[in-house]
């Protein structure tokens, strides 16, 4: 048995995130998907890590100055 | 018509168009060259799906008939073209790369597919790609991926991986790609062709399956430049069909490159070193070292470089990434909960990811969107255009492939698609082993005319096309 400490959330926690989701996953799903999810799990632990003061939400593109002179 | 002689298929649309306008080459003939150029090559490079010989070969005894008849209406008119498999074609099977819509036949064209038949281009078929425009080459979708032409042990880059296959090794004049992250200008670069995505809204998305959609684009990949031009001049501009179109009246893209001359001088080239030209950036030394030889050139030509600085470039990724994931979730819910084994591994992994993140994550990756706009709004009022590469890295090698690596590491290439920033992606030379790199020109919004003067500065002084691939 290994004391080393699994990274980011623990498989019972993963599984239970998937079943919330409704994914429908066996073990072994779980097992093989977690290793991407702590990969991916790097990126939102970025964005909730920046301090974006009263930055709004950007939603779609909308150009917020005026158009080229081309356009 | 009269019929010309070997190598149709390495015609450019714009000399191809000059020849079928002046009726000096027929469309069937020229149909014909490609057909024959695909049973050739396609067990090779597996870029096409669906090859749709015997429609093409009508289409184009119709374009013959317009065109002998005095009805030439362009320069897309007897054209052959293709479509990533996942524009929408009425009566043909568009599958999106996957088992779960293998049998899918669309009732309708997707506005794209209809305006480049209209301008009276010949649809050749229709071409791989990663699985629902996400992830890479996985063996396990019931489509071999697609492989490069300037080394067919490599990659070509995706999602729109057979569209840049095929063009680079003349199986059709040009193809339709479509843009998340970079799926359009990631294989034009890795395959040495031009790809562009325009500015959001300025190209339809009708009819075209969803990963992301306020974040998904639809372009073009060609050979040239001049070719980029006169293909997104086909399909550019409102759609009723498509809320998100402008209805800002559509450039003759084209036009404005013969007016321009190629003349680049006075214009402010942004270049954003501290995230793009990083020492521990992760970037491909030849790759840097390429398109640092291209500022020199486009220095040379007259542009006025000036380094600036965007702090958020670094999230720009993770937001990009988390938006993605959680649309593409959105999307695929019903069918990722039912029928989870008829997608390929990859892409069933990272679509299960996306039902994974939370409001919370989505709603600050979108925060981060709003901060990065204002921050290139700034930008673009000191400099015309940013040019940055491509690409970090040339064609990956199947053997060996890390299918993460697409999560590690910066892309250069989303940055545009967060933004909705038109960009354009041209050849910019070589590795030592032969492999393409790409040199990257972003935008104003809707300032499409801005990035193809400079990408066409470029290429013409460069003469990157010049040179074709070793594949047969």
């Amino acid at each position: 048995m290994s004391s080393a400490k699994e990274p980011g959330v623990s498989l019972e926690e993963f599984r239970l995130m998937a079943e919330r989701a409704g994914l429908g996953m066996t073990t072994q799903e779980l097992e093989d998907l977690k290793p991407l999810y702590d990969l991916y799990a790097q990126h939102t632990e970025i964005l909730h890590s920046i301090d974006l003061g009263a930055e709004e939400m950007g939603m779609t593109f909308h150009p917020d100055w005026p158009p080229a002179p081309h356009a | 018509m009269a019929t010309t002689n070997a190598d149709l298929h390495y015609l450019t649309i714009s000399q191809a168009g000059a020849l079928l306008q002046r009726q000096e080459l027929s469309p069937v003939e020229l149909t014909r060259a490609f057909l024959n150029r695909i049973e050739a090559t396609n067990d090779q490079l597996h870029s096409f799906i669906t090859i749709l010989s015997e429609q093409a070969l009508a289409d184009a005894r119709v374009a013959e008939a317009e065109i002998l008849q005095g009805h030439y209406k362009g320069p897309m008119h007897g054209i052959p073209f293709a479509l990533k498999d996942l524009y929408d074609t009425a009566g043909i099977r568009t599958t999106s790369g996957s088992q779960v819509d293998i049998d899918r036949v669309p009732a309708e064209d997707a506005t794209t597919t209809a305006r480049l038949k209209n301008a009276g281009g010949i649809l050749l078929g229709k071409l791989a790609m990663h699985e629902y425009a996400l992830g890479g080459p996985d063996f396990t979708t019931p489509f071999a991926p697609a492989r490069n032409p300037w080394n067919l042990d490599h990659i070509t880059g995706g999602s729109s991986s057979g569209s840049g296959a095929a063009v680079a090794s003349g199986q059709c004049m040009g193809a339709l790609g479509s843009c998340t992250g970079g799926s359009i200008r990631g294989p034009a670069s890795l395959c040495g062709i031009v790809g562009i995505k325009a500015t959001y809204g300025r190209v339809s998305r009708a009819g075209v399956v969803t990963l992301s959609w306020s974040q998904d684009h639809c372009g073009p990949m060609t050979w040239t430049v001049e070719d980029a031009a006169h293909m997104l001049g086909a399909i550019a501009g409102y759609d009723p069909r498509d809320p998100t179109t402008s209805a800002a009246p559509v450039p003759n893209y084209a036009a404005g490159l013969k007016q321009d001359n190629q003349n680049i001088r006075g214009v402010t080239i942004g270049v954003p070193r501290h995230f793009f030209f990083a020492a521990d950036g992760g970037a491909n030394p030849e790759t840097l070292a390429a398109v640092e030889k291209g500022l020199t050139v486009l220095e040379g030509l007259g542009a006025h470089l000036e380094e600036v600085t965007i702090p958020s470039l670094e999230y720009v990724r993770a937001a990009n990434t988390v938006i993605m994931l959680s649309e593409a979730f959105a999307f695929h819910e019903k069918n990722l909960k039912s029928r989870a084994n008829e997608f390929g591994e990859m892409v069933r992994a990272r679509f299960r990811i996306g039902g994974l993140l939370t409001a919370s994550d989505y709603v600050q990756a979108q925060r981060v969107r709003k901060l990065f706009n204002r921050e290139l709004a700034q930008t673009f009022q000191k400099v015309d255009v940013l040019v940055t590469p491509t690409m970090t890295q040339p064609a990956a090698a199947f053997e060996g492939y890390d299918a993460t690596s697409t999560v590690r590491g910066p892309s250069f290439t989303a940055p545009f698609n967060l933004s909705g920033l038109p960009a354009i992606s041209v050849p910019a030379g070589f590795t030592a082993s032969g492999l393409p790199i790409g040199l990257q020109v972003a935008g104003k919004p809707f300032d499409e005319p801005g990035i193809f003067r400079v990408a066409y500065a470029y290429e013409q002084a460069t003469r990157w096309f010049d040179q074709r691939p070793p594949f047969m």
